[in-house]
């Protein structure tokens, strides 16, 4: 994301829109101090927002308020508790989405889409959408929230929210066997003599692998 | 459509994924590229890990052999000429197809091509390259390719392989001369090891290339470890100077798992997965901490420690390295501090001129203080006991009592 619509969407996280005309100047104000941060501090408190914590507003004040008295925010993370907490937690935003851009499982449905639900710990299916947007430039792409029943269609680099009206498509006839082909591999490529199930849970929580299809029992129950 | 016409697809894949699981390496960084004039595709500079598999080994790339035939007979493959297995093939098209799909569901990073060699070397090559050319070119595919470059390939077919590739690697399995005359009599080290240096000739001159693919990732290998009497000495001076002298990314290590009955080879009851794990910290301390080799490992005393890591093993050698003060030391002191990697250290450097650091920030740092702690000292204070520091044996004790036994393996 650019630094500009960083700003943006950080001010919208703190004083929406449609609040009175008294925020004005409030809202200036804000944008003023956030244009001052660099685009990996700014980075850091949109992930930290993404987490959807309680005290997130209140949080980023006090960061602002930090910074306004003319020191590095981030060399107080080890004194000062609010600092330490918004970068310890949006280092687990952004482990959370690079997770995801393995994660992540599309199959192919028909209208020929490519539907891939997920159920994260945070708010993250706007930069997630963002890479699969460009990486999969000619797909039409439906990304789905099932944790918070929110989604976003990617299509040609560009990511759109929407909402899921009706039921999702019936799988594509090749869907099944493309599939199953991949669960075949995933058996067949861990080596027996060094069976390490402990470590593969650590790398592989539970709490994701209903939705990673070569850990569910069937294609049905995997995908919900 | 190809893939649906092939009932036998599954038996295929299964076969040639498990005659490609030994080779360890699926890495899928080093480069970075999002191109717009990709159909489908991207890398990422870090790599992207898809899954895990049952032994807790990453999957981040298709990893597969084009074929499991091979004219070859080296003592510790599974597809040795001599075994008595189902053999079979991929046509590229097939391959290209199944990569294709399996990556735009997003199973997966890329493709990692190896082979076993049916009829000659530069003829399946050539199939290998027509399999990313297939991807490349009709799928228009900008994810990650990693192609196994065959022993006795052309100059030609190889600069080809590389002009296709993200990352190419050719396996060198053994560490001399010797080992290689015994258990892989068809292959010669000396050739093999002219050819890794051609490739990374090849590389070298093609840097700058702009245009492309050029295997922008570089070079790799692979070792297996304990299926010969070599010591670790003699497999970390060739990693030592494949790093030095080829610039290879990586040099892999693979625990030798028994697939033949083979009178040259080992009876193991397990694959020797402390040992593997114990190289591969030592061959972090030579491309990331600045340790030279025979700080590591020396012709007297050929082997780690398997008790100890290897940075421990080499503090405890050297105590009078230590305490070192963490509030002025450089970089490269900082370093040699068991307990303290590249990240904590360069965190070190940039939080102590402001704030003072003792065992409590430390440790928000990321540095691991069970080990660290008897080492250092900020502004001439130890943070632990005096008494420690004053007294190496005891230190070292203590030291022994905390060292990590237990194995944990990730690459």
């Amino acid at each position: 994301m650019k630094e500009i619509s960083l700003v943006e969407t950080i001010r919208e996280a703190l004083i929406p829109k449609q609040q009175s005309l008294f925020a004005q100047t409030t809202r200036f104000e804000i944008t003023e101090q956030l244009k001052k941060l660099d685009s990996s501090t700014l980075k850091t408190l949109y992930f930290y927002i993404l987490s959807e914590g309680e005290n997130v507003k209140e949080d980023i004040s006090h960061f602002l308020q930090r910074k306004s008295q003319s020191r590095e925010p981030y060399l107080d993370s080890l004194s000062d508790r609010v600092i330490e907490r918004i970068y310890s937690v949006a280092q687990k935003v952004r482990r959370e989405i690079h997770r995801f851009k393995g994660f992540m499982r599309f199959r192919e449905v028909e209208g020929k889409y490519l539907y891939g639900a997920f159920s994260p710990d945070y708010n993250i299916i706007l930069p997630l959408s963002e890479h699969f947007a460009k990486r999969f430039r000619e797909e039409k792409i439906v990304i789905h929230d099932i944790k918070r029943n929110i989604a976003t269609f990617c299509h040609r680099g560009r990511v759109f929210k929407a909402v899921i009206e009706r039921e999702i498509p019936k799988p594509t006839p090749p869907e099944q066997l493309i599939s199953e082909l991949w669960k075949r591999y995933f058996d067949e490529i861990g080596i027996k003599e060094r069976e390490n199930r402990k470590l593969q849970r650590q790398k592989v929580p539970l709490k994701y692998r209903r939705t990673i299809i070569e850990f569910g029992k069937n294609l049905k129950e995997s995908y919900l | 459509m190809l893939i649906k016409s092939s009932p036998s697809l599954y038996e295929k894949l299964a076969l040639l994924a498990r005659g490609a699981k030994f080779d360890v390496s699926c890495a899928s960084s080093g480069v970075a590229r999002e191109s717009k004039s990709a159909k489908i595709g991207s890398t990422a500079r870090f790599g992207i890990c898809h899954s895990w598999s049952s032994d807790g080994r990453c999957i981040s790339l298709l990893k597969v052999l084009l074929t499991n035939f091979c004219i070859n007979d080296c003592a510790y493959c599974i597809n040795r000429r001599k075994n008595d297995i189902d053999r079979t093939i991929l046509l590229p098209e097939e391959l290209a197809k199944l990569t294709y799909e399996f990556y735009r569901r997003n199973y997966i990073e890329g493709l990692f091509l190896s082979s076993g060699i049916m009829g000659s070397a530069e003829r399946t090559m050539e199939m290998m390259i027509d399999t990313v050319k297939i991807l490349r070119q009709k799928y228009g595919f900008y994810g990650y390719v990693h192609l196994k470059i065959l022993p006795y390939t052309s100059e030609q077919t190889i600069r080809e392989a590389i002009k296709w590739a993200d990352r190419v690697s050719m396996n060198l399995e053994l560490p001399n001369e010797q080992s290689m005359k015994s258990l892989a009599p068809e292959k010669k080290f000396s050739e093999i090891l002219g050819t890794i240096n051609r490739i990374s000739q090849i590389l070298r001159e093609r840097q700058d290339q702009k245009e492309g693919f050029f295997s922008k990732g570089g070079q790799s290998t692979q070792i297996i470890v304990g299926a010969t009497s070599d010591t670790d000495y003699e497999i970390l001076k060739l990693s030592n100077l494949l790093y030095k002298r080829n610039r290879l990314r990586r040099v892999y290590y693979s625990g030798y798992i028994p697939v033949n009955n083979d009178s040259r080879l080992p009876a193991l009851t397990a694959p020797p997965l402390l040992r593997e794990h114990r190289l591969y910290q030592a061959d972090w301390l030579l491309r990331f901490y600045g340790f030279s080799l025979d700080e590591i490992v020396d012709p007297r005393n050929p082997n780690l420690d398997e008790n100890v890591d290897p940075k421990l093993s080499w503090a405890l050698r050297n105590l009078n390295f230590f305490p070192v003060d963490i509030s002025n030391a450089p970089l490269e002191v900082l370093l040699r501090i068991p307990g303290v990697g590249p990240v904590s250290a360069k965190k070190i450097i940039h939080f102590r001129r402001h704030t003072s650091l003792g065992l409590r920030e430390l440790k928000k740092l990321g540095v691991v203080i069970k080990r660290a702690k008897y080492f250092i000292t900020w502004r001439g204070k130890p943070l632990i006991e005096r008494s420690l520091i004053d007294s190496p044996e005891r230190l070292s004790e203590q030291v022994q009592l905390f060292s990590e036994n237990q194995l944990r393996i990730s690459l």
